[in-house]
């Protein structure tokens, strides 16, 4: 049984009575179980809900009852989403036993479509990293080398997806916490539009830019969890309401006649090589496929990576003061403990990533330095998101590597903070400024390390960004993981 | 600028009581003195990107009870016999 | 000089449901920790879900309080640690980088002296902290989340106060407000809390907080003010400080901790979107908004002629008033506003005998039309009145009954007359002297009839009796 297929070829399959989702899922936990000691992507595996789930819809469909859009499809979910009766970790010490007494909506909304959640993946702790070695279970690695990281935060997204441990994966993107997985583990992964997608269920990290996002293995997939998740919801107050429906339709467009915006800022001085020449021959591609090319300068990115990590931080600092181990947490008993004695001594359990943003945060919302600080960087999004507003009067969609840099070993930046911030300056131009993107699997470089292209479009413009990514992605025939 | 006294100050306000105070300090004014770029943005305008919503679009002032299998959700939550979280106190 | 300035909380007690979730928003008498879901108990992943009502009613005081109201308001969050804040923040509204909250800069005038509202901000109350045992033997407090997240509007006012009287007179008008234009029930236990910041000549601004009961805050004003004056007798400059109520002593003490040096790393609450409040939501709040105490004491003078001591007391009470706004005419409305006042009020006084009252408007115009169609006398009326108190039987069935009926015929009440003219004639002949005693034969004539006779009528005989 081929695990590799596509969410399409799924259903389609299981549809046709070709294969059974008993089988498919019973297969499925084989291999997790022989490569999670490889790669750990898994931080909770839900194995006897799901064959239990598996069977049930076998059963249904050979009643030829209904059954939901997604007919028992095998996802791994990102361990900041809550799924009821599901531990949910952030990957900290903080919620290490906590279970979810509710679903997320994007949860209740992909559980009526029938799909199977075969467990909850990886991490940085909270999502704040990009590289998710900062998860208190410890790295995940990357399926096309293990010695590297799989990107973060959400690696275990990108790995399971990446070697087959399901189809799709939803993770969150704060910062390009989507994107970064997909592109070092060769995987597709969408940051939506801010508002498409409910965030309720959603741990928060950063609040204001934060959106919960697929990741598979072809876009195709991308849009046809996207047609599910996406929507008004009546408990996220963030969420807008949105008519686009049938993003999965019209995919094979194509970008003939469509007009590119390569970002200057992004695509210049700095990138790796090897990075910078897939970028110039994604380029070609496109424009041998009918698109046309121009540079688009956006100078305000030059504050991108402050102004984010400003923001990021202040909000890191208020959303994360709810963990003082009172109402739940890990055992540790209270009792003849004064309050701040206490709970100092708990929120010692937080990892340096977090300590860190934390103590940022503190700090620049400090009486007196909310207008150096955060009112700043409030002008920044603003500014940033002028001028692609601008760049789209000119383009329908821009381009640059997502990462500008190959996978790195695990280990190699762990403790230098600063330069790992400056490595998110590709990813983070979309959260400040709410539009959509997506990173596309386009090229191995000579060490075998996968290099992913990004597209951006302008809100709530997904159904043009993944026509773009399509025609991307059949642009090009990548190797097969290795693992 | 960050000196020991700003980082115990810091990690008195986010409550985290620090293992290595002197990573952090050096870290934290890395990382501030980076911030400070911010000071050369020179941009003037009152919009934001946040949502604005009337108050049409506001949830309406109805009571509906949290039900989760018709169990109170106290009992997810750590509590005494009495249905009390036990805090430690305030001094 | 003296300064004092109040900050009060006021509980939305009308609202079914809490400020950001859909728990009830009437909290007291649950048990412990059962009208909780994520969101009011800040579990990871839950979002806030703005009450519309909630900030309509803010909007309300804020209008009545004469202050402006912003085209749109925006919510902060107000960061620190306390185990009553299940997020350890509270999700509030703040001006300091710009005007959002509900209100600001309104006034209102209480006795001639005008006192300037600074700023209504609508927020979440924090749940409730109970300790167990003696608070001295134990590092423990049970905390109970029932009302944490229920709404609450906080107005503070400029340093306009004089005298803590005038602080008692602004609150005892504030209390009848919020009652009358329909936002909170300010007689249920928390629904209305102060603080105050009083200052003194050149001295600097003492906080007093943790003022429990709405009528200890005069109280307080006045051991403070002593307390200062004292000091400042004896050229000890006062400090800035937070002093809290000791309620058993009945004296402020200064807080041991200093949570005043907080900062509260004030931040924008980015899950609940920007609420416009557009110029067509303010016409009609104000459309909705209630006559004004004062404006319905007018009308009551004014339009029924009611004296001005009853309409005083009449309209500053919204159970009372509605009851004269159901049961009167303009025929009937100045006997209606006596039977309300001088009979009813005293009886019912408190909200649980409000409450349990049996007696409706109907009653109420029944038994004025009775009296003004002299059908009954004001003494039967007071004894109908007890039994429609005691059993909330009709006026009807009460007369058939207590045989209550004014006698207003001339023949019947003449035979009565006689009778007493007859049995006093002492009275008699010092009555044909000196007027002024006749009143007593009344008495007599009314005794006799159990009160039934028309007065009028009675008083009218007699004198001709006299002179005859
Ligand atoms: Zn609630």
């Amino acid at each position: 049984m081929n695990l590799g297929i596509s969410a399409t070829e799924f259903i389609a399959q299981v549809k046709a009575g070709m294969i059974s989702v008993e089988e498919f899922l019973a297969q499925t936990f084989e291999r997790i179980k022989k490569i999670e000691p490889q790669i750990h992507a898994f931080i909770t595996l839900n194995e006897n809900v799901a064959m239990v789930q598996a069977k049930d819809i076998d059963k249904k469909i050979k009643a030829k009852e209904k059954v939901g859009a997604f007919f028992g499809m095998p996802i791994s979910v990102k361990d900041n989403i809550c799924v009821e009766g599901l531990r949910t970790t952030c990957a900290s010490k903080m919620l290490d036993n906590f279970v979810s007494p509710y679903d997320a909506t994007v949860i209740t909304k992909l559980k009526s479509e029938d799909s199977i959640i075969v467990g909850k993946v990886n991490l940085d702790e909270f999502a704040m990293g990009s590289t998710t070695e900062f998860s208190y279970f410890g790295p995940t690695r990357n399926p096309w080398n293990t010695e590297y990281v799989p990107g973060g935060s959400s690696g275990g997204s990108g790995a399971s997806v990446s070697s087959m441990e399901c189809i799709i994966s939803l993770g969150s993107d704060t910062g390009g916490s989507v994107r970064s997985p997909a592109s070092f583990c060769s995987v597709v992964g969408l940051k939506p539009t801010y508002g498409l997608v409910s965030r309720y269920g959603l741990i928060s990290y950063s609040n204001s830019i934060e959106q919960i996002g697929p990741i598979a293995r072809r876009v195709e997939d991308i849009a046809l969890v996207l047609d599910i998740i996406s929507g008004e919801d009546p408990r996220d107050n963030t969420t807008v309401s949105n008519k686009t429906v049938g993003y999965a339709k019209d995919l094979n467009a194509g970008v003939s006649g469509k007009k590119i915006g390569i970002i200057k800022q992004m695509t210049g001085e700095g990138l790796d090589k090897e990075v910078s020449s897939a970028t110039n021959k994604a380029i070609s591609k496109l424009q041998s496929l009918g698109a046309q090319c121009i540079e688009i300068s956006l100078d305000a990115v030059e504050h991108s990576v402050e102004a984010y990590y400003t923001i990021a931080s202040a909000e890191a600092s208020s959303n994360l003061a709810r963990y003082d181990n009172i109402r739940y947490g890990f055992d540790y008993s209270n009792e003849g403990f004064e309050f701040k004695a206490y709970i100092s001594k708990v929120r010692s359990n937080f990892g340096p990533e977090v300590t860190r943003r934390m103590l940022l945060g503190a700090f620049v919302l400090s009486a007196g330095y909310y207008g150096k600080y955060y009112l700043k960087a409030q002008k920044v999004r603003t500014m940033i998101k002028s001028q692609i507003d601008d760049a789209f009067k000119k383009v329908d969609l821009l381009l640059c590597p997502t990462m500008p840099i190959l996978p790195f070993k695990i280990g190699e930046k762990v403790d230098d903070p600063l330069k790992l911030y400056l490595s998110d300056i590709n990813t983070i131009t979309a959260n400040l400024s709410g539009i959509p993107a997506i990173s596309v699997p386009f090229e191995i470089s000579n060490s075998g390390l996968p290099i992913g292209i990004q597209l951006l479009a302008n809100s709530f413009e997904e159904k043009k960004l993944l026509q773009g990514a399509y025609a991307l992605q059949e642009s090009t025939k990548l190797q097969e993981v290795p693992i | 600028m960050i000196d020991r006294k700003e980082i115990e100050h810091l990690s008195d306000l986010i409550k985290v009581e620090l293992k290595d105070p002197e990573k952090y300090i050096k870290q934290v004014e890395q990382i501030l003195n980076y911030f400070d770029r911010l000071d050369a943005v020179d941009f003037d305008s009152e919009e934001t990107l946040r949502k604005e919503v009337k108050i049409d679009g506001l949830r309406d002032d109805k009571y509906v009870p949290f039900q989760d299998n018709g169990k109170p959700l106290i009992d997810k939550l750590k509590k005494d016999p009495n249905n009390y979280i036990r805090a430690p106190k305030m001094v | 000089m003296t300064k004092i300035g109040l900050e009060i909380h006021c509980q939305l007690t009308k609202l079914e449901s809490k400020l950001f979730c859909n728990c009830k928003a009437d909290y007291r008498n649950l048990p412990t920790n059962q009208n909780i879901c994520p969101v009011c108990v800040g579990l990871p992943g839950s979002l806030p879900m703005l009450n519309k009502k909630a900030v309509e009613k803010a909007a309300l005081i804020s209008l009545a309080l004469g202050c402006k109201i912003p085209s749109k308001i925006g919510f902060f969050r107000k960061n620190y640690f306390y185990p009553d804040l299940p997020k350890n923040f509270q999700i509030t509204q703040y001006n300091a980088y710009g005007d959002t909250s509900i209100g600001y800069d309104g006034k209102i005038e209480i006795e001639g002296k005008e006192i300037r509202i600074r700023r209504i901000q609508l927020e979440e109350d924090p749940g409730r902290l109970v300790y167990e045992g003696s608070s001295q033997q134990t590092m423990i407090t049970l905390v109970d989340y029932n009302r944490a997240g229920t709404p609450l509007v906080e107005i503070v006012t400029e340093p306009d106060f004089e005298t803590p009287k005038q602080v008692r007179v602004f609150l005892n008008v504030l209390a009848d407000l919020v009652e009358n234009i329909g936002v909170s029930d300010p007689y249920l236990e928390g629904a209305l809390r102060v603080d105050g910041n009083i200052s003194i000549g050149d001295g600097n601004r003492v906080e007093i907080k943790n003022v429990g009961s709405f009528r200890d805050i005069e109280k307080a004003l006045h051991f403070e003010i002593t307390r200062q004056q004292s000091l400042l007798d004896r050229n000890i400059s006062i400090h800035a400080e937070t002093r809290h109520w000791d309620d058993a002593r009945k004296i402020t003490v200064s807080s041991r901790s200093k949570e005043e040096e907080q900062d509260y790393r004030y931040l924008p609450e980015a899950d609940i979107p920007i609420v416009l409040i557009e110029n067509n939501t303010v016409t009609s709040l104000s459309k909705q908004m209630p006559e004004s105490i004062v404006a319905k004491k007018e009308r009551y003078v004014k339009k029924y002629g009611i004296p001005l001591q009853v309409a005083n007391v009449l309209s500053s009470d919204k159970f009372y008033s509605d009851m004269f706004e159901k049961a009167h005419t303009q025929n009937n409305a100045k006997e209606v506003a006596n039977i309300i006042t001088t009979d009813l009020m005293g009886f019912a006084d408190t909200r649980e005998k409000k409450l349990e009252l049996k007696v409706t408007p109907k009653h109420i115009s029944d038994l004025a039309d009775a009296i003004i169609n002299n059908k009954l006398t004001r003494n039967s009326g007071k004894t109908a009145l007890q039994e429609m108190i005691k059993t909330g039987k009709y006026l009807k069935e009460i007369m058939s009954t207590l045989d209550l009926g004014q006698v207003n015929d001339a023949s019947s009440i003449e035979q009565v007359i006689l009778e007493v003219f007859s049995e006093e004639e002492k009275a008699v002949s010092e009555a044909k002297q000196n007027p002024d005693t006749i009143n007593y034969l009344v008495g007599k004539v009314m005794r006799k009839t159990k009160g039934k006779a028309d007065p009028t009528i009675t008083l009218e005989i007699i004198r001709r009796k006299l002179l005859s």
